[in-house]
């Protein structure tokens, strides 16, 4: 795809009926019609479909630069109060669409198109639905990218958010995440674009916790945040977490399912996964032998998070350290074989007790 | 905890209960002594054993009463096949095998010669010499206490000699290794992973002094370093892995039983 200039409404509409003309079926007929005269009111294209046995129905398109996750709700509202009449169908355009841009779009029920190709249009009658993938990131963007939750800042305002239940101002929040100033204000901007904080009367509260820790893990995984050491402890987890609870010279906190257990009981873990403050002197400390083949210990040192895996960290049962739910959760979802799946368990847990892990 | 295992110590007992006259002469070998030491762990392979193995030390077995008169006595039957010689069937079908070590059974090639006993009441074995240097009293009981009150002060084989006459079985059938073998294999991780190594320092420097366990356990130590220390690949490495196929995790086992191997003749050799 040409990355050039910018695109225009009228680009982006362009692209629109092409990207509609080339995935319809052959015996579908389409015919457009640009500007519809009503302003502002309208919408900026209509499109009409006949399906072979003579039924109709019509595409409004509501054409954009650009829609940000916070701007769904009114736009849903808007264009369905526009296509009021049977067979009208509304569809969102935009030059680009967001992977969180489209999922609450489809969670409205709303058709979308972007020029990269990104595709979802739903029609009951005639029944039609075409589905299609583009970018996942705005290929006409220029300078820095809009912002993810990557990177040291986005993880310390993240798991403050996702920790406390509050409200927070921006001197509260910058004590209590550590984050800098600039750096805070940069993360909640971008999280109230993607309409995961809400602001009123310069107080910042979390719209969805989940979603929130679901964006966050999902930019921040522990293999790009961490560097990761595999290991063998040859008497085995148990072993190796009685060693862990004698210890309190460095920073430890244990993650993924050896974690999750204390909250959310599920299968037997064949691998420990822990955050060290230095790898080199846990592994001297604790005896453990450098192994690829068939590792039961992973350390993990904080490469780009500072030391917000430790932030929260309570204490297992056992006698080690473990890391709050909420690191813990993300990184079984970003872990291996069936860890994604005890995150979500893990996930449920904490949906039915949020009192015990999430303090005001 | 498996019937079989609830069994086979209820047979132990038999054999106990029938030879309580020459209790000391007897110590426990095999799969029930290795578990006595290890107890239960996080290990996926559950305990597992249908028989009971009892090395017995003619120095301290008196002239009455005869062990196969003893045995039968109590119900047992020797087992008929002649490759069994010493290995008794309880009253409930459990196998005990009554063993002497080579090295104190006289003359003789399977029977011993322990007179007045039946040379072909017990068995001989190779390998086990280091059960009457290494052992320890232990009060042996039912696995089901509720329904068997018997109790036993009997010597148990400590875990180095447990390992020697582990290294020698499985070396001895390393060319012809079956699934049972496995187990074996993996009852050496199993001790090697409960017991600090430096536990087994002493007990085995006293094994290499005495002259009935001394040339068992040199064989022993080099059959560690040839089938285990060598590496994951190693082929009683690999053993111990094949034996948590399915219900565990091979290659972990395989990889860390090299490597307690190592430790240990590190430890040893330093």
């Amino acid at each position: 795809m040409a990355t050039g200039e910018v695109l225009s409404a009228a680009d982006v509409q362009k692209r629109v009926v092409s990207l509609l003309r080339e995935r319809l079926p052959e015996t579908w007929n389409l015919t457009e019609a640009v500007a519809s005269g009503q302003g502002s009111l309208g919408p900026d294209l209509s499109i009409q479909l006949a399906a072979p046995d003579g039924q109709v129905t019509r595409l409004l398109v509501e054409a954009k630069q650009l829609v940000e996750r916070r701007d769904v709700a009114t736009l849903a509202h808007q264009v369905r109060l526009r296509a009021a009449d049977v067979g009208e169908v509304p569809v969102v355009a935009a030059r680009y669409l967001s992977p969180s841009v489209r999922q609450a779009l489809t969670e409205e029920g709303l058709s979308y198109a972007d020029a990269t190709g990104n595709l979802r249009v739903l029609v009951d009658s005639p029944v039609l639905f075409i589905a299609d993938r583009g970018e996942d990131r705005d290929p006409w963007r220029k300078g820095r990218p809009r912002g993810t939750l990557k990177g040291e800042p986005a993880a310390r305002v993240a798991r403050a958010l996702v920790d406390y239940a509050r409200d927070w101002s921006v001197r509260e929040l910058i004590a209590v995440s550590g984050a800098s100033t600039g750096a805070t204000y940069r993360v909640l901007e971008y999280l109230e674009r993607e309409d995961l904080v809400t602001k009123k009367e310069k107080r910042y509260r979390v719209t969805d916790w989940e979603r929130l820790l679901r964006a966050w893990s999902a930019d921040a995984s522990f293999q790009t945040t961490t560097r990761v050491m595999a290991f063998i402890e040859p008497r085995g987890v148990d072993a190796f977490l009685t060693k862990v609870a004698k210890q309190s010279a460095f920073p430890t906190a244990v993650t993924g399912s050896i974690a999750a257990k204390e909250w959310a009981t599920y299968a037997p873990a064949k691998a420990a996964y822990v955050y060290v403050s230095s790898i080199q002197e846990a592994s001297e400390q604790w005896g453990l032998r450098p192994n690829a083949a068939a590792p039961n210990v992973i350390l993990l040192e904080p490469k780009t998070v500072g030391d917000v895996p430790f932030q929260n960290a309570s204490k297992a049962e056992g006698g080690y350290p473990i890391a709050a739910p909420a690191q813990v959760a993300a990184d079984l979802l970003n872990g291996p074989g069936r860890e994604p799946v005890e995150g979500e368990f893990l996930i449920e847990w904490m949906k039915a007790n949020e009192e015990r892990w999430r303090s005001d | 905890m498996t019937d079989e295992l609830t069994m086979a110590r209820a047979g132990l007992l038999d054999a106990m209960e029938a030879l309580e006259s020459h209790l000391d002469a007897l110590v426990i070998i095999g799969a029930q002594a290795v578990y006595l030491h290890t107890g239960a762990t996080d290990i996926a392979l559950a305990e597992f054993t249908t028989d009971g193995d009892v090395a017995v030390d003619p120095d301290l077995l008196s002239s009455d009463p005869l062990v196969e008169e003893a045995m039968s006595n109590a119900g047992f039957t020797p087992d008929p096949r002649p490759s069994a010689i010493g290995s008794w069937i309880s009253p409930r079908g459990v196998p005990v095998d009554l063993m002497v070590p080579d090295a104190v059974a006289g003359a003789g090639r399977r029977g011993v010669r322990v007179p007045p006993h039946d040379s072909k009441s017990m068995r001989r074995a190779r390998g086990i010499e280091a059960a009457l240097i290494d052992n320890t009293k232990m009060p042996i009981t039912a696995l089901d206490r509720a329904a068997d009150d018997r109790e036993f002060e009997v010597s148990v084989a400590g875990p180095a000699a447990l390992l020697v006459a582990k290294l020698h079985k499985i070396h001895d059938r390393i060319d012809n290794p079956s699934r049972s073998d496995n187990k074996d294999a993996h009852d050496i991780y199993r001790l090697l992973r409960a017991i600090e190594t430096d536990l087994f320092l002493e007990p085995l420097s006293r094994l290499l002094d005495e002259d009935i366990s001394a040339a068992v356990t040199g064989e022993a130590l080099a059959h560690l370093r040839e089938l285990f220390a060598r590496g994951a690949s190693a082929r009683g490495s690999v053993m111990a892995g094949a034996a948590e196929e399915l219900v565990g995790d091979p290659a972990t086992v395989s990889e860390s039983v090299a490597l307690l191997a190592q430790d240990l003749l590190d430890a040893h050799g330093a």
